[in-house]
């Protein structure tokens, strides 16, 4: 089971990118169940909303290798919408010119993030810039400097609507759509 | 997306989104080959080449290794049910981002003495 999300306003269609990467922890959230992770359900309703929107999803094939827990894995799914793309020669050129190894050491003694760590951070956002996503879908932000002006990073709750729907209740105070009762009778 | 395929030598023309907007097309390995990949014209696939490129890195030549049609079944039920078998033990772990950093090995890099 996941989260309850009623007080919190839908995934807007108009908001979300046409073409998106999602990193490593957005996956694990969107694709398992982690009922106690307060950001799971954020991670669950953008998936579902990017594919409901026909949107394209990206899962760098790093990705695959952070998630997988088993010793016997099957085939990942060829799907028309969640596609797998490779670090291929392409993005090792992304990699060494947006990610040198200095910048990453840099990095990790600012931020105090493990370094191998950061390498697989810069794994991924250099398959996002390769295969030409829109958005880094990210739960931190770690990377952003680093990032060409062409990718943005955010997180999957920036794409929620950004009013709730409002209905009175009794006449009364408004209230989010969502965790309206129904009216008591006088 | 296949959007052609024939000739005595065959080759076989895509496009794909990761590489712009610019068709490619590389060279088949036999016509069996082609007459499979004619069944799936104008439809997406997961495809495995190996390509040449030019200075600028756009492709210019390169062979098709292996192709894949995507399945027509829901992408959501097909990934969350891919996970469960694959990697379901991280539903286990409260804290997700410790776990992938704890992964990576906690190989930190310190100020300098």
């Amino acid at each position: 089971m996941m989260p309850k999300t009623a007080s919190l306003p839908a995934m807007d269609p108009r908001l979300l990118p046409r073409r998106a990467l999602l990193d490593t922890g957005v996956l694990i959230r969107a694709l398992g169940e982690h009922p106690t992770d307060p950001r799971s359900a954020d991670c669950h309703e953008f998936l579902d909303a990017m594919v409901a929107a026909e949107n394209d999803i990206l899962v760098a094939a790093p990705s695959l290798a952070e998630m997988i827990r088993a010793m016997t894995v099957p085939k990942v799914p060829a799907t028309d919408s969640i596609v797998v793309v490779p670090f291929d020669d392409q993005a090792a050129i992304v990699l060494g010119t947006t990610f040198p190894i200095a910048a990453l050491k840099q990095l990790a003694s600012t931020t105090g993030a493990p370094l191998t760590y950061l390498k697989y951070d810069a794994l991924i956002a250099a398959c996002a810039i390769r295969h030409r996503a829109e958005f880094l879908i990210s739960l931190d932000g770690r990377m952003t400097a680093q990032l060409p002006s062409s990718l943005k990073v955010a997180p999957p709750g920036a794409f929620r609507a950004k009013q709730m729907q409002l209905v009175s209740v009794d006449g009364g105070a408004l209230v989010p759509a969502a965790t309206a009762t129904k009216p008591s009778k006088k | 997306m296949l959007i052609a395929v024939g000739g005595k030598q065959p080759t076989a023309k895509f496009t794909s989104k990761s590489e712009g907007t610019r068709p490619f097309t590389v060279r088949l390995a036999d016509i069996p080959t082609a007459q499979r990949l004619g069944a799936l014209l104008f439809q997406d696939m997961d495809i495995e080449v190996r390509v040449e490129r030019d200075p600028e890195g756009l492709i210019v030549g390169g062979e098709l290794i292996d192709f894949t049609p995507l399945t027509g079944s829901d992408p959501l039920v097909s990934w969350r049910a891919w996970f469960k078998t694959a990697a379901s033990e991280w539903d286990s772990i409260d804290d997700i981002d410790h776990e992938l950093k704890h992964d990576a090995g906690e190989e930190t890099w310190g100020h300098d003495a």
